[in-house]
């Protein structure tokens, strides 16, 4: 349709590899709003292997709610009628095709392929297989090669030399992956992504290019001591897009019912993320998270940097397995109030997996998801902070953000507010004093989507209606003995009620602020603990927001030490949940 | 919550389409509309033999650039496992000389790396149902459209297998031990059999189905600590229920313990994508047409719930209520109400319940 011409309503669609999300806004006394929201299980098996079947029924839901006619048997009915039947646009985001199988091969161990790895841990990417040819011989296993024919990657990413270093050992290897596979069918042969000393693209162009589909970008170090991933990296969403996404079942009639091309769910994700950030300059950011069935994805904003980490298979439904595998059922046992035997917590996730529609039907189980959810969510913290933020591996703790935002089904739909909460800071351990919220209708990448389209229509739902607010956060980094004083709070309202309470180390405890309240906050921390102002002991004072849970004050320290004996964590993550979901100025 | 049907274990006669394709090119070898067997080959292919790659450089301790000089064969030249492919005489010491690991052709060197090419071998795709072919796909295979009892599973490894269906436990919520696989309890006539079990705890059950030469398993559910072992058994595995204690349901058991001896199609890892793992049973055209199609009707089903607190619990649907909010998980959608077989009485949204038979 004619864009110039304002759309009156619009429904945004999200295709998860288990869930399809459907929303339905619509231009209400001139101001967008979110109307109506449904989701249904995304038909990728069986006799309905179609997404659009999944989308139709979450549209038909919405049918429900609002009373009107958005679809007909063929699809939905655009633009709008007279009648008031239909939508004038359908954006859509999806994530429900797997991560591309990739393989990278390197000179040597390090440099070129540790960056070649941050690139693709970045991107939607399964990596199966790095392969270093050694520093001085450039040897290829015979074995590695044979594994190579035998089970080619979707894309293989070749790197390797800073440059204007010698291009020898990159030819010879590119003429090697040339022989492997030119006979092989030319879908079966991978995508060559070539990131490695730009002296050699030519040669390895006149090697590849006739045989594979050969992709040139910046070289991935062009110096020992320079990186450069942001080609690399968009080439491989580009590639998920080409590649994987066409292969959903239903892609293409999906396509046709979109008002826009379809996009990756992370990406579109990262478009409405930077916007946020770009919201408040010379602010802290934003940091997303988006705890999928199958991926989980974390994401960082700042003015204008953007930073991403994506874990492959590890999610709350399909990804459950790669979560078990990651974690262990020690792992996950730690997160849990009651004691569950090894065999019952590896039973239930794997059975959820399998049915991954299926929902938690009794507070254990929804515990235990809980805990699958921290887990999931750590590792793609640790690479966040790894690949991008230079922190050592022990480190689990996350710079303030302004907003720290959270998507995915568990999230989403835990009506325990206290419990998402308490998730989230787990995992994600964030230091200082953030606002954190909750993409309740699975809205936000649609929203990036259609801001290219409608962009006071995502503006405006992005403003009114996409957040459910958790509250604001105060999370001090050190920590002292469990029990000893460690933050001062002064907590002033607009109608000038004070309150004022001391907060103990190893303690979480809320003070009520109503959604849309706002007060003025004064914290003084005891000088083992900073506030996020980079001095130990040193207070401050801001104005903040509240929202379901109103004010958290997180004092268990930075990072967060759990229990080592089990039945003291069990003990403490009851006493933790039950302080969030009471308030500390005795109100319940 | 999402919405849909629940999902059924057992339809005692269903009409099942499967599509049985190889890689394109690939010669279909039979016509739209023809009868076949399991056994039937519907399509078969040519296939390249593997690469096979040989070090020579390393073979012979020269760098990379030197190995050319020497190699023996030519590019292009057939050639038997064993033949030499190099040889380099080191004075005072016996020659070195590197192998071809399998017969076949030599394609290329590159970097001192020798590309020896298996020969070309034919691969296979059988009917694996017993049925008609209902659409061929051209230089894919076919779609066969069976009738049968198709049985469900939540998990399966080990690929495919058709045989006897046969049973190895007395009653639904027997153990499945490794002495219900003996000579002796098995009997005569186990050899290729689909063996049907209780709940797989152990993986000396695995070894003992090995000896008694069984094609394939398939058990009400396994523990998750030998789904390792199970997936490399070597021959397929179905679990119904997926992992942990969850014994037969009694429709079901009693339902497939009257097929024994039938042939059955297991597919513990379904060669069509769009499945599961599930088991085919064959039965008579005649007992299919009076059967028809499965049970529509919810009110009056058998069912099992999937997810807590009653997970692995079996019931009868008594009501269809309107949808239900869930406490947990604060999402609308279907339910059903279920009386559980000690009497109580629970409300469990449809994607929380698997129909049994």
């Amino acid at each position: 349709m004619d864009t110039l011409t304002q759309a009156l309503s619009i429904i945004t669609a999200d295709v998860g590899a288990t869930v399809t999300h459907a929303t339905l806004i619509e231009r209400v006394e001139g101001t967008y709003r979110l109307l109506a929201r449904a989701e249904a299980a995304t038909t990728l098996s069986g006799a309905e292997r179609d997404v659009t079947i999944g989308l139709w029924r979450a549209i038909t839901e919405m049918e429900r709610t609002v009373q009107r006619r958005l679809v007909n048997e063929s699809g939905p009915l655009m633009p709008e009628n007279a009648a008031g039947e239909g939508v004038d646009l359908l954006v859509a985001t999806c994530s429900a095709a797997p991560p591309l199988r990739a393989v990278i091969v390197g000179l040597t161990d390090r440099l070129s392929v540790q960056s070649a790895r941050r690139a693709c841990a970045a991107s939607p990417v399964r990596l199966e297989r790095t392969v270093s040819l050694g520093t001085r011989f450039h040897h290829w296993e015979e074995e590695t090669l044979a594994e190579l024919y035998r089970n080619p990657p979707e894309v293989l990413i070749l790197v390797g030399g800073a440059d204007a270093s010698p291009t020898a050992p990159l030819e010879s290897a590119a003429g090697v992956l040339t022989t492997l596979y030119e006979r092989l069918p030319g879908e079966q042969r991978p995508v060559v992504v070539f990131a490695g000393n730009l002296e050699a693209r030519r040669e390895i162009s006149s090697v590849m290019a006739p045989v594979m589909d050969l992709r040139v970008v910046d070289n991935v170090r062009p110096g020992i001591h320079v990186e450069s991933l942001g080609e690399l990296e968009r080439e491989l969403g580009l590639l998920y897009e080409q590649h994987a996404l066409p292969r959903v079942p239903g892609f293409d009639r999906l396509s046709e019912w979109a008002s826009a091309p379809v996009r990756p769910t992370a990406e579109a994700l990262g478009t409405t993320l930077r916007f946020i950030a770009r919201r408040v300059p010379g602010g802290q950011g934003a940091l997303a998270i988006d705890v999928g069935g199958m991926t989980t994805h974390a994401a960082a904003a700042r003015d204008r940097g953007y930073q991403w980490a994506t874990c492959a298979d590890t999610g709350t439904s399909y990804g459950l397995e790669g979560v078990l595998e990651r974690a262990g059922v020690e792992g996950l046992a730690r997160w849990l109030p009651r004691r569950l035997g090894g065999e019952e917590i590896a039973a239930t996730l794997r059975n959820a997996a399998l049915r991954p529609h299926s929902v938690a039907g009794s507070r254990d189980e929804l515990l235990l998801l809980h805990a699958a959810l921290r887990e999931a969510l750590a590792a793609a913290m640790g690479l966040l902070r790894q690949q991008h933020w230079g922190r050592l591996d022990g480190d689990l703790t996350t710079p303030p953000f302004d907003l720290i935002a959270a998507r995915g089904g568990v999230v989403a739909h835990t009506p325990n507010l206290s419990l998402v909460a308490l998730s989230l800071l787990d995992a994600i351990q964030p230091v200082g004093l953030c606002r954190m919220v909750v993409d309740w209708a699975a809205v936000w990448p649609a929203l990036g989507v259609l801001a290219g389209l409608e962009p006071l229509a995502a503006v405006q739902v992005l403003e009114n209606d996409a957040f459910r607010d958790l509250g604001t956060v105060i999370a001090p980094r050190g920590g002292d003995e469990p029990g000893a004083p460690a933050l001062q709070v002064a907590m002033v309202r607009d109608s000038g009620r004070l309150t004022e309470i001391e907060v103990a180390a190893g303690s979480i405890v809320r003070l009520p602020l109503e959604k849309g309240e706002e007060a003025t906050l004064e914290v003084r921390p005891s000088r083992y603990f900073d506030i996020g102002l980079g001095r130990w002991g040193v207070g401050g004072r801001a104005t903040v927001q509240g929202g379901g849970l109103g004010i958290v004050i997180d004092a268990r320290g930075r990072p967060l030490t759990l229990p080592t004996d089990a039945r003291e964590a069990r003990r403490a993550m009851i006493e933790w949940l039950r302080s969030l979901e009471g308030h500390a100025d005795g109100t319940a | 919550m999402p919405t849909g049907r629940p999902e059924r274990q057992l339809v005692r006669m269903a009409t099942i389409l499967r599509r049985r394709v190889l890689e394109p090119p690939a010669e279909v070898l039979v016509s739209a509309g023809a009868e076949v067997a399991p056994e039937h080959i519907v399509a078969q292919a040519r296939r390249e033999g593997d690469i096979h790659v040989v070090d020579v450089a390393a073979g012979l301790k020269v760098g990379q650039r030197e190995a050319r000089r020497y190699v023996v064969v030519q590019e292009g030249q057939w050639l038997a496992a064993g033949t030499i492919l190099a040889q380099r005489r080191v004075f005072l010491e016996d020659p070195r000389e590197v192998w071809a690991p399998v017969g076949g052709t030599i394609e290329a060197l590159r970097g001192g790396l020798l590309f020896l090419r298996a020969d070309p071998y034919l691969v296979r795709r059988r009917a694996h149902l017993a049925g008609r072919v209902e659409e061929v796909l051209e230089e894919r295979g076919v779609v066969i459209r069976s009738v049968g009892r198709l049985l469900a599973g939540a998990w399966g490894a080990g690929g495919e297998a058709r045989g006897p269906l046969r049973l190895c436990v007395r009653s639904a919520d027997a153990p499945l031990g490794p002495e219900c696989l003996a000579p002796e309890a098995l009997g005569r006539g186990a050899r290729g059999a689909i063996a049907l079990g209780g709940v797989l705890e152990d993986a000396s059950v695995l070894a003992a189905a090995r000896a008694a030469g069984l094609a394939g398993l398939v058990v009400s559910s396994l523990l998750p600590r030998i789904a390792e072992a199970v997936a490399t058994a070597g021959f397929p595995v179905l679990s119904v229920e997926g992992f942990g204690h969850i014994p037969w349901a009694g429709a079901v058991f009693e339902a497939l313990a009257g097929d024994v001896g039938r042939q059955a199609s297991l597919s513990a890892t379904n060669a069509d994508p769009a499945y599961g793992p599930e088991l085919v049973i064959a039965v008579e055209e005649e007992e299919a047409g009076a059967a028809g199609e499965g049970q529509e009707d919810l009110v009056g089903a058998a069912v099992r719930l999937t997810r807590a607190p009653h997970a692995g619990e079996v019931g009868r649907v008594i009501g269809l209520p309107e949808r239900v909010v869930l406490a947990e998980t604060d999402l609308p959608g279907p339910a059903a109400e279920v009386r559980l077989e000690d009497g109580t009485r629970v409300v469990v949204p449809w994607v929380n319940l698997v129909v049994l038979a």
